[in-house]
């Protein structure tokens, strides 16, 4: 019986002994590894970051998100986003159940953002849409794409020895500031306002984003992250994983409630040429 | 497409050769990055022959070269030498062997890649996704020749005042170099390889190909062409060292491509031989049940 409450007692000072270790200094190198890995991004023996592009379908609701105000909900029918982190790129193609425009293609490619019209890659040819340039909206579209759980990853790697890690009521934090990274296969790439913003990324213990938070224009944009799964289909996995909810408020409010249903992974052909319009416009 | 038969039917031998490979591939990069350079360096530097009538000679049979002193595997134990993948996966299992190398391969920058018009990204994604499939399947997969610039620099070329021959293991190309100029179109018939007239640009080959038939690709990630493609390549020795660069103009593409740069390096053994290859004979297609290719 002793040797039992001395077994017990020395578990119990081991268990603590981890605890303690694990609340005061997370190893940031094995963090942002475990990070990456848990989403399926390294591969190969040699663990690199493999993942350069994804796309995945949705449905949900969103609010539209005003300099100071946001809209009213609607119900989107359908929600296609195409990512480029090598670049970087985004292009989030939605069709609302109400409201106009029913149908918006929303494109950034590194300091350009354009609306297209009704077909992806609207504008590039002259037989194949138009293109109708936003550049106000390029941050918060980079925004979105580094506050993704692969973007979030890739910044806090760019932003190098300015990335921190804590232990908060016992879940690890990771906090960077967006940053410029070295250029490379992976770029990250920031402009403008969006430079220096300060992320705060709560993992769950699985090692994945669950909750991504970012102070931006006085105002406070959380993500969370749940339900993450291989969603690609059946016959297509890649052991790389994507939350299959995701909510994203804005001062509270919730501007973003998306089910993925499927994704492909397998870093898709996507891609996000200027169209010649937007860039004379932008020079203008 | 032997390989693929070879791994379908006997993983065990695959992974074996695989072990040894990475045996091998390690201990080059432990020690040989030096070694990869000064060779290199030392091809470059023997004088590049001349033919009588004062063009640089591309005849020999010309290896592949491989950087080395890349980083160190995550799996080699630098201290006891052992290397315990024996795939180049994450866990060694040949499912992750799959995934892995079908995230690797298309983990092209946007820049390297060739820009399609919209209008074709969606068949460039179908191509992708099902190119292990009978719905569209990659033709090199199907034993079907890789084409031009696909198949690269071959692995010997055979020259004359007429014509360069290149001989690649189960193919033959043919450059003309005489100054003839390509057929008229009205007389194009659409080939895998095209038709190369070569002309020189100083001591660079620029090599000018037409008339294909539409069906090679690019490249794995399901980079289809059209008949319209025109490939543009750029072949130069120095010393013992052979470049190649090429660059495709199609009418389907936003802006020309151009491939990634290839090195060889002469065979200098003068008994040097090449091996007959085994045939291509696809046996794989009726046995996949997922999409996942690698």
């Amino acid at each position: 019986m002793r040797m039992q409450r001395c077994g017990i007692a020395i578990g119990v000072a081991v268990t603590l002994a981890g605890l303690t270790l694990h609340a005061q200094a997370p190893d940031l190198k094995r963090v942002l590894h475990d990070m990456a890995n848990s989403l399926g991004m390294l591969r190969s023996v040699q663990e690199l970051d493999s993942l350069m592009t994804v796309e995945y379908w949705g449905t949900g609701t969103m609010r539209d998100v005003g300099p100071r105000t946001v809209g009213p909900e609607v119900q989107l029918k359908s929600y296609y986003a195409q990512i480029a982190y090598d670049f970087p790129g985004m292009r989030v193609d939605m069709t609302r159940a109400t409201g106009t425009p029913q149908r918006e293609i929303q494109v950034v490619s590194g300091t350009f953002a354009w609306n297209e019209g009704d077909k992806i890659g609207g504008g590039l040819d002259p037989a194949w849409g138009n293109a109708v340039p936003a550049m106000d909206r390029v941050s918060d579209r980079l925004l979105q794409l580094w506050t993704t759980p692969f973007g979030v990853v890739k910044a806090a790697v760019a932003a190098g020895d300015r990335t921190k890690v804590t232990v908060e009521a016992g879940a690890v934090v990771v906090t960077f500031p967006l940053a410029n990274g070295t250029p490379g296969p992976t770029v990250n790439m920031v402009t403008g306002e969006l430079n220096g913003t300060p992320v705060k990324v709560t993992l769950n213990r699985d090692h994945r984003p669950e909750r991504v938070e970012v102070r931006y224009r006085d105002r406070v944009f959380v993500t969370t992250y749940s339900g993450y799964a291989d969603l690609n289909e059946a016959d297509y996995k890649a052991d790389i994983f994507l939350p299959a909810r995701v909510v994203q408020t804005v001062d509270g409010q919730t501007v973003l409630d998306l089910t993925i249903q499927k994704s492909n992974t397998y870093n898709p052909y996507v891609i996000m040429p200027v169209p010649e319009a937007v860039q004379k416009a932008a020079a203008k | 497409m032997k390989q693929r038969f070879v791994i379908g039917s006997f993983g065990a031998v695959i992974a074996a050769i695989s072990l040894v490979s990475a045996g091998i591939a390690a201990q080059g990069r432990e020690g040989g990055g030096g070694q990869g350079q000064a060779a290199a360096a030392a091809a470059a530097a023997v004088p590049t022959p001349k033919r009588p009538n004062g063009v640089p000679d591309f005849s020999g049979i010309w290896v592949q070269t491989r950087p080395r002193g890349g980083a160190v595997p995550a799996a080699l134990d630098r201290a006891s030498g052992n290397y315990t993948n024996v795939l180049r996966s994450r866990t060694g299992s040949p499912v992750d062997f799959e995934r892995d190398s079908g995230v690797r391969q298309r983990a092209v920058p946007r820049d390297a890649k060739p820009w399609y018009k919209p209008q074709y990204w969606e068949r460039v994604q179908f191509n992708d996704i099902h190119g292990h499939s009978l719905l569209a399947p990659d033709p090199e997969f199907q034993c079907m020749p890789e084409g031009v610039p696909r198949i690269g620099l071959p692995q010997e070329i055979v020259q004359t005042e007429k014509q360069m021959v290149f001989l690649y293991p189960l193919h033959i190309r043919r450059i003309y170099i005489d100054g003839r100029p390509h057929p008229p179109e009205e007389q194009w018939i659409g080939t895998w390889f095209g038709h190369s007239v070569g002309t020189w640009e100083g001591d660079t080959l620029v090599v000018s190909t037409v008339d294909f038939n539409g069906l090679e690709w690019l490249g794995w990630p399901g980079w289809f062409t059209s008949p319209d493609k025109k490939v543009t390549e750029r072949i130069r020795r120095v010393g013992n060292t052979l470049t190649w660069q090429a660059t495709v103009e199609d009418s389907i593409l936003l802006r020309p491509w151009t491939t990634a740069q290839q090195t060889r390096q002469l065979n200098t053994d003068p008994r040097a031989e090449i091996e007959e290859p085994l045939p291509c004979v696809e046996r794989d297609l009726g046995h996949i049940v997922t999409r996942e290719r690698g």
